[in-house]
């Protein structure tokens, strides 16, 4: 980077916040799974809320990318610097307070979910969206990519749960979207434009949360299927049943075993995968989801009987995520939700894509609410190999298309998935909805800084 | 040597898939500003390139305070999905910095000197060895070994101290000097009042086994350094030589009680991979206190839990013997999941290694005012924020007699 713009970033930012040697840039490359990475030319650490203005200014000034990054776990390449430019790590933005009065938190973009978690809890509060990654999941992120996570089909996604948001726009003016008041009809609804749009119209800079009382306390309980239809059942029972758990989760047998690989557990390596349910209405709900259980035919219902069970059966599927990693030198991460009655034919589909083409996919996901993870593992050094894990991925996609879904349930479409989301629209007559994304764009970022070559925008506009 | 150094290195950090759980457990990314090279995912990445430059060339970056930063909770791996340990990473890192000899600390090689030279990673003053005057060990085939532990720390507070002093430029050119002349850490002073200290709980410890009935030997002012700095700063080659020295002397005896985590690890699971004909029993000295011999009292004690007593090595009769004493409470983060005391990052990292306490102790004091642990680092660590006392101290006002 010139020298000159570089020392007005050092004004703009202190000294110290503004990283430019490689071995300081190189933790920036890349967000979490998909390898495709890229240098910035400079990463600035924000500790000032007012210097996020001032930045952007000068990057708006000498027309410089500008990506802002919370916690970088995006999976989709969302977070990578693929027109270099500047990387915003916005982790150290993180104080939170908490309102209980008018039942919301304030929070910085910076901040994680289980952070913010963490200061409502002592208050008896909690902000009910849980990505998985809520450990490392900021606000800031999961604000633009719209996380999900595994309460879904209670409460909804994070957008459901988001009240205001102070951001800062592309030209360096600050404005505001949505009142921290739980109704609003004054004007279009922004701050649902800005959830999921993958850091592309405005930065983020502090949110108002809503938050809930805790539930009352949460019983868990997991079944072991020996085929895929009967804990697909299982779960389409559940809902069925007029049951409303917390959580209603999937993990498949490679899920389990990499689990069990990791952790030297025995559960059962169930060929028909894990139902994981969690409930927080009493004793007797837990028997009707145990009934539900059985009459499919688990083979072992598992109930926790201490802590360090209860822990580790939900850590099964947490690590189910991540399974393939653990035999491969890379894996793309599938995020595909489609309806609730098409489930059990999702599940099937991507088996026989499996069998098809002899790849290896692990999935798992949230059941309750349709969105699963098939996670698709190879090697990209091995350029055969690697087309099939594409081609596979691309299968998968076509198949949640066709079945009335979505390529991508929370995860987004960030860098890796454009090409399946303008074949998705364009399948369902809805390449309109891209149009108008890029018109929207342009209002917000004429200079297209944000995020450039993300979310299928395009690059460049000149 | 280092083929299979890279290929480790290889199958540890290519597991990793840069989701950043790790993030939020590791103790150094907060509290050294959020820099994202010295977290266990930037370990991770960094170690992955390190491999990736080593296999076709030279390292290009200089990504020594990467791996030396790492405070060896090993934590990380805890909640890694893929089970990717990056302290193992930073270990087979420094490994490999001391095998190529590129990018290594002046202060890890002038210690590294001193060990080889002296059998010290620094020379101990007398007063440092006045805890056993007027004790006479029995000439037997158990040695109590200390493992020079409690006595080192408080040599570190006045590095500090002297590091400040000097400024960084000639504290650094005076670390240049030792590397060449080690005898010049002699003029090193401890600080009085930690030896004073250390002293006290060493007496303890002699008075518990007293109490216990074990009889044991002791080397004194012989005792050599069990190598632990060497192994910790990844010079596996020196350790290996090392210990031999080490391991002639310890054999004389059947039993060794050691009074450390480090030094109990170390000889208990280390010592045996580098030494083929390894006999000698290894025990913890809080494994021979009898607990019939304590009484219970109504206090309220907040346990650190040492890390090197949670990792790979599980050891849980310290927590036992506390348990025994008075009502505990612990953090949010312990067992596995505990949090460590910045200790291990003192002599490199002083003021990440500050804050790394300061954090600990807060969520200790949170809990209770009384706070106690079971090893010599994190018992020095912890006390720069405030008052925490040893387990050997608590023993030693619990006992019936």
């Amino acid at each position: 980077m010139d020298k000159k713009i570089l020392s007005e970033f050092i004004d703009a930012a202190g000294n110290g916040n503004v990283l430019y040697d490689e071995k300081d840039l190189f933790p920036y490359k890349r967000g979490s799974i998909d390898r495709i990475e890229e240098m910035p030319e400079i990463a600035i650490k924000i500790f000032d809320e007012k210097s996020i203005s001032k930045i952007m200014k000068i990057a708006h000034k000498y027309r410089i990318p500008v990506i802002a990054r919370g916690g970088g776990s995006s999976p989709t390449g969302a977070v990578v610097p693929e027109k270099k430019g500047i990387v915003l790590d916005m982790r150290p933005l993180n104080a939170i307070s908490v309102n209980i009065r008018d039942g919301y938190v304030e929070a910085y973009a910076g901040a994680t979910l289980e952070e913010v978690n963490n200061e409502s809890r002592k208050y008896g509060f909690f902000f009910p969206p849980d990505p998985s990654s809520v450990s490392i999941s900021t606000v800031g992120g999961a604000i633009n990519e719209n996380s999900g996570g595994m309460r879904c089909a209670r409460y909804g996604v994070v957008k459901d749960w988001i009240l205001k948001i102070d951001v800062v726009l592309s030209s360096g003016d600050e404005t505001s979207f949505g009142e921290s008041i739980y109704k609003n009809r004054g004007g279009f609804n922004f701050v649902d434009l800005i959830c999921g749009s993958e850091g592309t119209l405005c930065i983020v800079k502090k949110a108002y949360l809503k938050i809930m009382p805790l539930p009352e306390k949460i019983t868990r309980i997991a079944g072991f299927f020996n085929t895929i239809e009967e804990s697909a059942n299982a779960i389409f029972s559940i809902r069925k049943n007029g049951l409303n758990p917390l959580i209603l989760e999937y993990a498949d047998y490679y899920g389990i075993k990499a689990a069990n690989e990791i952790k030297k557990w025995n559960y059962p390596e169930a060929h028909g995968g894990m139902v994981l349910v969690d409930t927080d209405y009493g004793e007797n709900y837990l028997s009707k989801i145990q009934n539900v259980l059985e009459e499919n035919n688990a083979f072992k219902i598992f109930i926790p009987g201490n802590e360090e069970e209860y822990n580790n059966i939900f850590e099964i599927r947490r690590i189910a995520f991540a399974a393939p990693g653990l035999l491969f030198k890379g894996f793309i991460d599938g995020d595909i939700v489609v309806p609730l009655s098409k489930l059990t034919d999702a599940i099937e589909g991507i088996n026989q894509v499996r069998i098809k083409n002899n790849v290896y996919i692990a999935t798992c996901g949230h059941a309750g609410d349709g969105n699963l993870h098939p996670q698709i593992g190879g090697n990209p050094d091995n350029i055969s190999e690697w087309e099939n894990v594409k081609k596979s991925v691309r299968e998968i996609n076509d198949l949640a298309v066709r079945l009335g879904g979505s390529i991508s349930g929370e995860h987004g479409i960030g860098k890796i998935k454009e090409d399946d989301f303008i074949r998705q629209l364009k399948y369902k007559n809805q390449i309109k909805t891209l149009e108008f994304m890029k018109s929207v764009k342009k209002i917000f970022d004429p200079e297209n800084i944000l995020n450039p070559g993300n979310f299928a925008l395009g690059g460049n506009y000149d | 040597m280092i083929d299979g150094l890279l290929s480790e290195l290889e199958k540890e950090s290519t597991k990793c898939i840069s989701c950043g759980f790790c993030d939020s457990v590791c103790p150094t990314y907060k509290t050294s500003g959020y820099d994202m090279t010295k977290t266990s995912r930037g370990r991770a990445q960094i170690g992955y390139n390190l491999f990736k430059e080593l296999k076709s060339g030279e390292i290009s970056m200089d990504i020594s305070d990467t791996f030396y930063s790492c405070l060896d909770c090993h934590v990380c791996v805890q909640v890694c999905p893929t089970g990717v340990d990056s302290g193992k990473i930073s270990d087979l890192a420094k490994n490999i910095i001391s095998s190529t000899k590129k990018y290594e600390k002046p202060e890890v090689k002038a210690i590294v000197k001193n060990i080889m030279k002296y059998k010290k990673p620094l020379i101990i003053r007398n007063e440092s060895y006045s805890w056993y005057d007027g004790f006479e060990p029995e000439k037997c085939d158990t040695l109590l070994y200390t493992g020079l532990m409690y006595q080192l720390m408080p040599y570190t507070e006045n590095l500090e101290q002297l590091r400040k002093k000097m400024g960084k430029k000639s504290f650094y050119a005076m670390i240049s000097i030792a590397e060449k002349i080690p005898v010049i850490t002699k003029f090193l002073k401890p600080d009085h009042s930690s030896v004073e200290r250390a002293n006290k709980t060493l007496k303890n410890i002699i008075y518990i086994l007293k109490m216990s009935n074990v009889p044991f030997d002791l080397l004194k002012s012989n005792e050599p350094y069990p190598g632990t700095l060497l192994y910790e700063y990844g010079y596996i080659r020196e350790f290996k030589e090392y210990i031999k020295y080490v391991y002639n002397i310890l054999k004389k005896y059947h039993s060794i009680i050691t009074i450390d985590p480090h030094t109990y690890n170390l000889l208990k699971y280390e010592y045996p991979k580098y030494i083929p004909d390894f006999n000698l029993n290894v025990i913890y000295y809080l494994d021979m206190v009898d607990k019939n011999m304590l009484y219970k009292s109504d206090e309220h004690f907040a346990f650190h839990d040492p890390c090197h007593f949670q990792g790979e090595f599980k050891y849980n009769n310290a927590r036992k013997i506390i348990e025994n004493m008075g009502n505990v409470s612990y953090p949010d983060r312990n067992g596995n999941r505990t949090y460590c005391c910045g200790g291990p990052d003192e002599l490199l990292f002083p003021s990440l290694s500050r804050n790394v306490s300061r954090e600990r102790y807060k969520q200790l004091k949170n809990i209770s005012g009384n706070i106690v642990t079971s090893c010599p680092i994190c018992l020095y660590s912890l006390s720069r924020n405030g008052d925490i006392v040893d387990i050997a101290d608590v023993i030693q006002m619990h006992l019936k007699n």
